[in-house]
């Protein structure tokens, strides 16, 4: 299984889970208005933008 | 994002007629077979033209029967570009440049002409009905500012004299030559080119 | 004695002659027709650089380090390498993007009035390289004179079979369609573009996917502005190291300036790269109007660019890496001359609204933003701005750029940065100190301007 280090917390993932899934079983809440787990996804809103390390531009 | 206002005076019902219909179908030839939606756009335009300019509702819904698709994703196409009118503008659509290149070179006169000789208001027809002005942003031609477009052709490099001849001219439904209005070749430089010298004119 | 032309290039760019310029018919001198194009040198050995084989066609390109012409500078001979080397279930398909709405760009009205054949021929010769049968030309529909003359060019085309099945015999089939656009600058945008193509709003889509991969219709597609294709044939014709030998390095070529703005004489050129912008003005467009000493500001790119006060225009050089050292950059290279006559904070507002009104809407940053600092530019240009704003104007410029979806609030969050940054002193001059809310006055700031009209509400 695939790891993420989330605010210096490291955390193991399934593959196809999202950012924000991920983000979320570290504990880090992100905040979002666009999305649902019944719809596609939309990336309008554009509230749940997080700094990756190896980006210049935040992703959402 | 544009302002626009569907006209309240609507026709009962719309039909493109055979000309029309069979241009249609040529446009819905150019793309794959099961996308029919991309032919969209072209039809959309093809309504406008048959139609004096603008696009009746019954219109709109002749084109969503037409391509299969739900009337409300033609709807949304119609309102998004500010190409598509939803109200009558006369038989002379003048739209005038106002964006920066073109207002350091003087676009204001211009609307200030077509604020006296046409109408006092944007989108309104003038009192012989035959003609109706507005601001649009770029049109590409920035070269040649101030400009404007009447219909589907471009009046260039106008000051106030040149533009106050033209409105005239179109009031008594009558349209001018297009081009440059100040004697000049296109894009080159008006006091002769710089560049490609010793090419010679054809 | 190639060493001698390279070392010339550095202390002194040698003038560009015009045996070395590409698009010859810039001003109609000798017509537009397929025959005269024929006669100036276009579809000559097309045959013969099709048989070298696409991976040849690929790297010379790549030799060239041509980059994307409309606006962002890509490298395209890696562009087109992204393009799938086999084609799978999905046919490849190759789109112009011939949107031209960027205020102070007009150069593709010209090569699709007059140079048509060009870009039909480059056409054709990238369809092969990325392996697409069919081509899409998207055309603003404010260009509907400039769209019927290149579709009789086409049919002049497809006459002497130069398109259509087994293209100038070369053994591959072409097809090429126009598509009009609708009045929408969005639409210049990549992914905007493939899905108004498709029959849907004009909205961008998230990349990654990238078109190159999942483009229209969801089969690879490779999307590339009119200029770029229109010099692939001569660059394969004379040799990758001509078009390398001229510009600096990595900033190669040549291209069509778009003067405009206050001047004396506004047109377009084609010049080399790297030209010092003084020259471009003095030269060709007959200076200044009032004087070089009457000049105020330049954007050198298209209104996405900031722009560069008189100081840096002395001596800046036109290409992207030097523009982008002085936090600007080339762009379309639509250059636009301000003079002091002019009120430069009415311009930026007028350059504020314009991309207000072109926002698509689809997120939050770009579709508030824009009308929020419209209507603070709009304040200040009237003298109604407050100390405090200037600082809130150019933070929603830090929280708008890199936070939207395309590229669009970049384009529309520069100019006002590249204001504050050089001419602050011009806006704090007209500001004041005192709040923003002032008891009972009627300052709209809050109300846009369509809730004015109150049948519009």
């Amino acid at each position: 299984m695939p790891k993420i280090i989330v605010n210096n917390k490291e955390v193991e993932f399934e593959d196809g889970m999202t950012v924000l899934q991920a983000c979320e079983l570290a504990g880090a809440e992100i905040p979002r208005f666009c999305y649902h787990e019944r719809l596609s996804i939309a990336g309008n809103c554009r509230m749940c933008l997080v700094e990756m390390e190896k980006s210049n531009k935040p992703i959402a | 994002m544009s302002k626009k206002k569907i006209s309240i005076h609507q026709p009962k019902e719309f039909k493109l007629n055979k000309e029309n219909l069979l241009k249609a179908e040529n446009e819905i030839k150019k793309y794959p077979k099961d996308r029919k939606a991309s032919a969209v756009m072209p039809l959309l335009y093809i309504v406008q033209q048959q139609n004096n300019n603008w696009i009746p509702l019954e219109g709109i819904k002749y084109v969503a029967n037409l391509l299969s698709m739900p009337y409300i994703k033609v709807y949304e196409v119609v309102t998004f570009y500010s190409m598509f009118n939803l109200s009558p503008v006369g038989n002379f659509f003048v739209q005038v440049c106002t964006t920066t290149p073109c207002m350091i070179r003087g676009a204001k006169k211009i609307t200030d002409v077509c604020k006296k000789y046409i109408s006092p208001n944007q989108n309104e027809l003038s009192e012989n009905k035959t003609c109706s002005w507005t601001e649009v942003e770029c049109l590409g031609a920035c070269v040649n500012a101030p400009m404007m477009q009447i219909n589907q052709d471009y009046f260039e490099d106008l000051n106030e004299n040149s533009a106050t001849k033209i409105v005239e001219k179109l009031l008594k439904n009558d349209l001018p030559k297009p081009g440059s209005f100040k004697s000049r070749k296109s894009n080159a430089p008006e006091k002769g080119k710089t560049t490609l010298l010793e090419i010679k004119n054809a | 004695m190639r060493q001698k032309k390279e070392k010339q290039h550095y202390w002194k760019l040698k003038m560009l002659e015009d045996k070395d310029r590409i698009f010859k018919n810039l001003y109609n001198d000798l017509g537009w027709e397929i025959d005269s194009a024929i006669k100036q040198g276009d579809w000559i050995g097309t045959e013969n650089i099709i048989s070298k084989g696409k991976d040849f066609i690929i790297k010379e390109i790549k030799d060239s380090e041509l980059r994307g012409r409309g606006g962002a500078g890509f490298p395209t001979g890696l562009k087109l390498s992204f393009a799938p080397k086999e084609v799978g279930s999905r046919p490849h398909y190759l789109v112009i993007n011939a949107d031209e709405s960027e205020p102070g760009t007009c150069k593709d009205r010209d090569i699709l009035r007059f140079e048509p054949q060009k870009l039909i021929e480059g056409c054709l010769i990238t369809s092969y390289a990325v392996s697409a049968h069919t081509c899409y030309i998207y055309i603003r529909g404010e260009y509907f004179r400039e769209g019927e003359r290149l579709q009789k060019a086409i049919d002049e085309a497809y006459k002497k079979n130069f398109l259509g099945k087994n293209a100038c015999n070369s053994g591959w089939d072409l097809d090429i369609f126009i598509h009009y656009g609708a009045g929408a600058y969005i639409c210049g945008e990549e992914t905007a573009l493939l899905e108004s193509l498709e029959g849907n709003k004009g909205q961008p889509r998230l990349k990654p996917p990238f078109p190159a991969l999942v483009g229209l219709y969801g089969c690879p597609t490779i999307v590339n502005n009119v200029e770029t294709i229109a010099v692939i044939p001569t660059i394969l014709r004379k040799g990758a190291k001509w078009f390398a030998s001229l510009g600096k390095p990595k900033n190669t070529g040549t291209k069509i300036f778009c003067i405009s703005g206050n001047v004396n004489n506004p047109c377009n050129v084609e010049e080399e790269m790297g030209v010092p912008l003084k020259e471009l003005i003095e030269k060709h467009a007959g200076g200044v109007v009032g004087g070089w000493s009457n000049l105020q500001a330049v954007i050198p790119g298209g209104s996405s660019m900031p722009l560069l006060p008189k100081n840096i225009c002395e001596t800046i050089t036109m290409d992207f890496d030097s523009l982008i050292k002085e936090k600007s950059g080339l762009g379309t290279a639509g250059i636009v001359v301000i003079n002091k006559d002019q009120d430069i904070i009415r311009c930026m507002a007028r350059i504020a609204r314009f991309y207000k009104h072109e926002s698509c809407g689809q997120c939050t940053p770009c579709r508030e933003g824009c009308g929020w600092m419209w209507r603070m530019l709009e304040r200040m240009a009237d003298g109604d701005g407050t100390y405090k704003e200037i600082d809130l104007l150019h933070d929603v410029t830090k929280q708008i750029e890199g936070h939207t979806i395309c590229a669009f609030g970049e384009g529309s969050s520069w100019p006002v940065q590249g204001l504050l940054r050089h001419f602050r002193k011009e806006i704090e001059k007209r500001s004041h100190g005192e709040p923003l809310v002032k008891k009972r006055q009627d300052v709209p700031y809050l109300i846009d301007q369509h809730l004015l009209e109150k049948d519009n509400a």
